[in-house]
């Protein structure tokens, strides 16, 4: 029956294509909604790494071309004071680049011939304690590093695995390094830090020491990052930058907490999900239309070849899948080309980033979804084709 | 082998009433050839409609084989018009997108059967018809007459007891009328299959064994 059903959609492809065509394009615009909705659920389900609770961020702005190191140290050092003399803060550390921020760091480096994309941040002794960061081997920074001769080195777990396996990091040199270059010492391991958040794919990320006091390589960063005593509400800000200001007057001081940013980053990450989304629920309205009109047509017009069948010995039930089959398998010649497409992806590598698990997931997901379509747009007319009269279809007009 | 018992068909709207067939009794035996004859209107596609089993009668019985079959339920009805029962009608209605293979193995569908046993069948009904050459031919691309020989192809590829044919020569010229009463004539003698044909043609139904003539819904010889 499939086979029959096959030859005569086939040879109706004329008439079919325009549904075709359209099925084709809703697909592929699915499949990159779906990828993109499974890829974030599976980022969704992994660990962030830490916590944003009762942390707030403070961008200094030094307002000044460029400051001697010496100078913004001392005042950095005035106002670390301040902060910790609030009984509302818990700790105060510092960092370059700050979780749910626009900025990013990474580096391209190659080793033993293979590109692996690294994420780094600069961050102080106390960002442990402020982001409950969690040790998984090894240590964090401490205050004797300040005398280390290497450059020490905080790793996430995936970045242990991409460059040692399944051997113990610790101590051991991140990179090789070229001459006249400090080493990079692996001095611990974090299970995760995933800056952009929850939706954000995993990457490879090592935090190097920032020094307070370091006047040389001047790492001293310009965010502070503040743990506050659970409870503490938003009118503190106010009082928190009167505090700043009075400390170090001719610096300006720009507060939010992360649980802020994490709503505004995640929203930058959603946003074109449901601008695709919107796209692609207007494709399938059209598609659907389109499958309804296409139906509908062969109900009405094929007539007699509904009659035909049943004089042939069709059953209702034989006349209901006919019309849903020839439906999904108009369908399915519309998706063909687009799986065929599709499939190139992993091929040309234009979609590193995603999973086997997630392009395949997507794949189903968004096949099933189209011949749910089909079905549902099918219901009602293949019914309206039991309906049809066989001694009435068969009259000679 | 078909019998039908004070046959009665009403057709019914909220204002009118058409008489279409009544007090229709007949009974026709395996091998015959047998037309039916009668005015336009009188009522003879109706009965043979419902001796096919694609309509039903609003009064009387219908028997296949002794057994009443009136009362049937859709599905039984569908399976004996597949076994049982070959149709053939005047506008052909062959299905203009399939080839004739493909229009033909249609009745075959609707049987558990594999591909292959249906080609076979197909192309034997085919050859019975002498369109062992056309084949992969589209309707389209055929003529009247070959077009109504697909079509019988397509009604006796089941290899049925009974052939319907509701003016099968109508939209054709004589000489290919001919060809097609040919046909059904060998169908009937060699094969035995029981042929009940309507004909306003009294040359094809002086061909027949019995003539069955209706007028305004009645039997009248
Ligand atoms: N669906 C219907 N509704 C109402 N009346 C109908 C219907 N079908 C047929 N009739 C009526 O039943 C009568 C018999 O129709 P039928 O088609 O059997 O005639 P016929 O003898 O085959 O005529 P023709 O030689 O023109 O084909 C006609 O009067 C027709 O108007
Ligand atoms: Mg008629």
């Amino acid at each position: 029956m499939i086979r029959h059903l096959l030859k005569l959609t086939w040879n109706r492809k004329r008439s079919n294509f325009l549904i075709m065509l359209e099925i084709f394009f809703a697909f592929l615009v699915l499949y990159v909604v779906t990828t993109l909705g499974v890829f974030y659920v599976d980022n969704y389900n992994k660990p962030l790494g830490f916590s944003y609770e009762n942390v707030w961020s403070i961008v200094m702005d030094t307002q000044q071309q460029s400051i001697a190191p010496q100078q913004k140290i001392e005042k950095t050092q005035q106002l670390l004071l301040a902060l910790k003399s609030f009984d509302e803060v818990e700790e105060v550390g510092g960092m370059f680049i700050l979780p749910f921020s626009a900025p990013d760091y990474n580096n391209n480096y190659r080793i033993n011939g293979r590109k692996v994309s690294v994420h780094i941040n600069t961050v102080t002794d106390e960002l442990k304690d402020v982001l409950d960061l969690k040790i998984t081997r090894g240590r964090w920074f401490e205050k004797s590093d300040e005398a280390a001769k290497a450059n020490l080195v905080v790793i996430n777990e995936s970045l242990s695995k991409e460059l040692f396996g399944d051997q113990d990091p610790i101590g051991k040199p991140l990179f090789e390094v070229g001459p006249g270059e400090k080493e990079k010492i692996v001095v611990g391991v974090i299970a995760e830090f995933r800056k952009n958040g929850e939706l954000a794919p995993l990457t490879n990320y090592f935090f190097e020491r920032a020094s307070m006091y370091d006047t040389v390589n001047f790492t001293l960063p310009s965010q502070l990052v503040i743990k506050l005593r659970p409870g503490t509400t938003a009118q503190f800000e106010e009082k928190l930058v009167t505090r700043l200001q009075n400390t170090v007057g001719e610096w300006s001081y720009e507060v939010e907490s992360l649980a802020e940013a994490h709503r505004s980053h995640l929203l930058f990450y959603l946003t074109p999900l449901i601008v695709l989304g919107i796209i692609a629920a207007f494709l399938i309205l059209g598609v659907s239309l389109g499958l309804i009109g296409v139906i509908w047509q062969n109900v009405t017009a094929r007539a007699n070849e509904i009659g035909l069948r049943r004089a042939a010995g069709a059953t209702l039930t034989h006349i209901f899948t006919q019309i849903l089959l020839e439906l999904l398998l108009i369908a399915s010649l519309g998706m063909l080309l687009g799986v065929l497409l599709v499939m190139q992806f992993p091929l040309l590598g234009i979609i590193d980033f995603i999973s086997a698990k997630v392009y395949m997931t997507a794949l189903v997901i968004s096949v099933v979804f189209i011949y749910l379509v089909a079905i549902i747009c099918g219901l009602y007319p293949s019914w309206l084709a039991t309906k049809v009269q066989p001694t009435e279809a068969l009259h000679a007009e | 082998m078909i019998q039908l018992e004070n046959i009665e068909k009403v057709y019914r709207t909220d204002t009118l009433e058409t008489v279409a067939l009544s007090g229709i009794n007949l009974s026709i035996r395996k091998g015959e050839f047998v037309s039916i004859m009668g005015p336009s209107g009188s009522g003879k596609s109706t009965l043979l409609n419902i001796i096919g089993l694609l309509d039903v009668a609003t009064g009387g019985k219908v028997s296949l084989n002794e057994k009443v079959v009136s009362s049937h339920k859709d599905r039984d009805l569908a399976n004996l018009r597949n076994r049982e029962l070959g149709f053939i009608f005047q506008k052909f209605h062959l299905i203009n997108d399939l080839r004739a293979i493909d229009n033909v193995e249609i009745p075959l569908l609707y049987r558990n059967m594999s591909y292959k046993e249906r080609r076979k069948m197909a192309e034997e009904a085919l050859e019975k018809v002498g369109l062992i050459s056309r084949t992969s031919h589209f309707p389209s691309q055929l003529s009247g007459g070959q077009q109504q020989r697909v079509a019988i192809a397509r009604a006796i590829v089941g290899k049925p007891k009974i052939l319907l044919a509701d003016e099968p020569t109508g939209n054709l010229d004589s000489q290919m009328s001919d060809e097609i009463m040919n046909i059904l004539k060998e169908l009937n003698q060699q094969e035995q299959t029981t042929v009940i044909m309507v004909t306003h043609d009294k040359r094809m139904a002086d061909m027949t064994d019995r003539i069955i003539r209706i007028f305004d819904g009645r039997q009248v010889a």
